[in-house]
């Protein structure tokens, strides 16, 4: 089976390393970034009831609340990027790329039928799947002795 | 690795063959069996970087970088200091370092950024720049060439490049 089959082929949900951290609407702005902070991740799902209403991710923080008047006590609900667009965890790979390439997405929650989140999917996930499937090319090169970053970015 | 000369199987990595001396530095360098396979050894990140990305100096304050990010819409600056590659400020580096009520006025940039990011060459495949995202989980790569800056890589240029290939 060729790569491009195991993209339309495989289910999305295999991609899911964890579950989805969520808070609810009316959380406070302060306590969804140390969230964010604690779990290391890069976004938070915005929950009404078991619903997934919401996703706040970095990319909105930086457009929305640096450098704005919005205070740690706002809502997450005043920030959040409202009815994101979803995956079922059964549509495959395929879709998911089409959404990150053409759409530009970064994340894309997986919710079931009922709207109740089945974690993210995210566009690094999707490189990571690529570079198992072709370790002799990618994951096998011989290391570079003449750099190393001391930290992750971010870290 | 084996001697393609005498079949002898030597220790990875070795440049001669320990039997009959043959130059065998090249033998396990992947060759490509496959489109996919062909498209990560043979495309250089030359062809795939942003030239010419936005950079700030180190001793630049936070708010400016902010602006910058904003004005123009990206996720990652390079951090120079006389006109050398000392960093790299993301959204991440904002995230985790910075509270959005916190003006940012008296911060640097030098106390956000992550110092010494791992970089690429412009001649480097599109293979290395895979397992530079994965392996060193980062998102950014700047692109060095004689140690002037002359682009940056992003884990979504990489993905653009392959999905014709992905979905063919």
């Amino acid at each position: 089976m060729t790569v491009s089959d195991e993209f339309r082929r495989t289910p999305i949900s295999v991609l899911v390393r964890r579950p989805l951290h969520s808070v609810s609407l009316d959380t406070p702005l302060r306590d969804a970034i140390k969230l964010l902070r604690e779990e290391n991740v890069r976004y938070v799902g915005i929950l009404q009831g078991p619903r997934l209403v919401g996703l706040l991710t970095e990319r909105d923080l930086v457009k929305r609340a640096y450098g704005s008047d919005v205070g740690p006590d706002t809502p997450v609900s005043e920030i959040m990027n409202a009815s994101p667009r979803t995956l079922h965890p059964q549509d495959s790979l395929q879709t998911a790329l089409d959404m990150f390439d053409l759409d530009r997405y970064r994340h894309v929650a997986l919710v079931d039928d009922r709207g109740r989140p089945h974690g993210v999917v995210t566009i690094r996930g999707i490189m990571h799947f690529l570079a198992e499937s072709v370790p002799e090319t990618v994951l096998n090169l011989p290391p570079d002795p003449t750099q190393a970053a001391a930290t992750p970015e971010g870290a | 690795m084996h001697c393609p000369i005498c079949d002898y199987e030597n220790l990875p990595g070795v440049d001669q063959c320990g039997d009959c001396g043959w130059e065998i530095g090249d033998a396990d360098v992947p060759t490509p069996t496959d489109a996919l396979s062909a498209l990560l050894l043979e495309t250089q990140i030359a062809e795939i970087a942003t030239p010419a990305p936005l950079c700030i100096d180190v001793d630049a304050p936070v708010a400016v970088a902010l602006d910058l990010m904003r004005e123009h819409n990206i996720r990652a600056l390079i951090v120079m200091q006389e006109g050398a590659l000392v960093g790299i400020l993301t959204e991440r580096d904002l995230i985790l370092k910075l509270d959005p009520w916190d003006p940012g006025t008296t911060r640097l940039v030098s106390d956000l950024m992550t110092p010494n990011p791992i970089v690429v060459k412009p001649e480097d495949t599109l293979g290395t720049a895979v397992h530079r995202l994965c392996v060193d989980n980062v998102r950014f790569l700047p692109v060095v060439d004689d140690q002037r800056v002359v682009g940056i890589v992003a884990l979504r240029d990489v993905l653009h490049r392959l999905v014709p290939t992905l979905t063919g």
